[in-house]
């Protein structure tokens, strides 16, 4: 009897944030997923892992419908906060212009409240670097700005793709007493890692491995 | 209240869609540079010898007696000002657009965003069709110079929107840049202008060309007291079949979901 199983129960998307039911990708003949299940309740933290190349990003991105999925029923939260893995912020513009226009897009509510980016931004030390190029910054302060604006909304699901990549011990422990209030107050996430450490932060740890989810 | 948030956010797009092209100092240095350098060669080599131009007024068609340096300056001056348009577009179209496709994931509506783009790609494509008519007016006169500005305005326009669709279709800046160039080098460089071409005016693909209808325009201007209405009707025809299509396929690359396959940041 192999030890780990395969996460076969069928997502109860009614009172999920997120989830997904015998999610199938294929790019070409070669199978990525292949029946996943997933579900991201309120409050929850789950852990999502495998191996370079497994898949994990793909997974997320037919989850927030970047991707269509070849098979498979997928339900999201339409105000989920994204942080992607790839840069895909502006080059040109100052950190203070990008935050000006992801806060001033409404996302189905309202404006991100500005006393709370604001907060955020004292938070994860970014006070000094508001007008800095965005190109200019180093990729720990880069995923930093990532990181706020996939929060700066106050969304009950967050997805986070590797957020912690160039994160020095402090700001990563941060990280946690940050992801850890909003978790407090409702917020669902689903954390993207090829490695995870502190297990026990975690509510559900999933592997993706051969195209299927591993609890 | 909703209302005012999508203006709102539409004029920061455009504000920031001005800064980036100010932050752009090759574009910048372009913007002068290639306009000076291809009409001072035209005037430094071109001879003062004349040669018959076909004008097109509809059915009517008239023969102009121009010199060859007349000919090529209004020719390169199109040219110039299609390509600086198009590089310009694909720098406001294809740069960076996977951040405004997170943005569209973001709530930011695409229609926002290819308005508040087209307004600063229209103060661009403005600003280069006056920089090619003053340019143009400093080395020979010009009977009508708004007919002129016109004219070329209808150029930048209409490669400033090829510029944009090669720009949101390709995948990578140089493979997209080497189209923009073949088609302006092809259009009015070399297809229309029978300096270089000897039989130009006799075929009839040059009709279907992107500049034809507008450079007809500026002939006209240039060197006529008369309008050429039907070059205005053929030119404005393109600018809005080639503007439809840009804002059809940035509606479609913004929207989700995105292609399977592709990565976020293809």
């Amino acid at each position: 009897m192999a030890l780990e199983r395969i996460v076969e129960e069928p997502a109860n998307a009614a009172n999920a944030l997120c989830a997904c039911v015998d999610l199938s990708l294929s790019f070409g003949r070669h199978r990525v997923l292949d029946g996943c299940n997933l579900e991201i309740g309120a409050a929850q933290v789950v852990g999502l892992t495998g191996e370079n190349g497994s898949g994990k990003s793909s997974l997320v991105k037919c989850l927030l419908g970047f991707m269509r999925p070849s098979a498979g029923q997928v339900q999201c939260h339409p105000r989920a906060g994204y942080c992607p893995q790839e840069n895909v912020l502006h080059r040109s513009y100052t950190v203070d212009e990008h935050l000006e226009l992801i806060a001033s897009l409404t996302r189905g509510a309202g404006p991100a409240d500005a006393a709370y980016v604001e907060r955020c931004v004292a938070t994860l030390k970014l006070d000094r670097y508001r007008a800095y190029p965005i190109h200019k910054l180093s990729g720990g302060t880069y995923q930093k700005v990532k990181l706020l604006t996939a929060l700066m909304h106050q969304p009950p699901l967050l997805v986070l793709d590797e957020p912690t990549d160039g994160f020095d011990w402090s700001m990563y422990l941060v990280f946690w007493d940050l992801l850890a209030e909003l978790v407090a107050g409702g917020t669902g996430v689903l954390m993207i890692s090829h490695l995870v450490h502190d297990r026990e932060r975690f509510d559900r740890i999933v592997e993706l491995r051969e195209g299927r989810l591993h609890a | 209240m909703p209302e005012q948030r999508r203006a709102g956010t539409a004029w920061l797009v455009m504000r920031q869609s001005a800064l980036e092209l100010w932050r752009n100092p090759l574009g910048l240095v372009l913007l002068v540079v290639i306009p000076a350098v291809f009409i001072g060669m035209i005037v430094w080599t071109a001879s003062e010898k004349s040669m018959p131009l076909k004008l097109f007024f509809g059915e009517e068609t008239v023969s102009l007696m121009l010199t060859q340096r007349q000919i090529g300056l209004v020719f390169v001056c199109a040219a110039v000002s299609g390509f600086l348009a198009a590089y310009y577009a694909l720098i406001l179209f294809h740069r960076d657009l996977a951040y405004f496709r997170y943005c569209a994931f973001m709530g930011l509506s695409p229609v926002v965003f290819t308005a508040a783009r087209f307004t600063a790609f229209v103060g661009i494509t403005a600003t280069l069709a006056g920089i090619t008519t003053f340019g143009l007016s400093r080395v020979t006169t010009l009977e009508q110079p708004f007919s002129v500005f016109a004219g070329f305005l209808l150029i930048t326009v209409i490669y400033g929107a090829y510029g944009g669709i090669v720009g949101v279709l390709s995948r990578s800046f140089m493979p997209a840049l080497l189209f923009i160039v073949l088609l302006a080098d092809l259009d009015a460089a070399w297809l229309q202008n029978p300096v270089y071409y000897s039989a130009a005016q006799e075929s009839a693909v040059i009709q279907w060309l992107p500049a034809y209808y507008p450079c007809q325009m500026v002939f006209a201007g240039a060197f006529t007291t008369r309008h050429n209405g039907p070059a205005l009707v053929g030119a404005l025809i393109w600018a809005v079949l080639t503007l439809a299509i840009l804002v059809a396929v940035v509606q479609l690359r913004l929207r989700g979901p995105l292609s399977t396959g592709g990565r976020f940041d293809a």
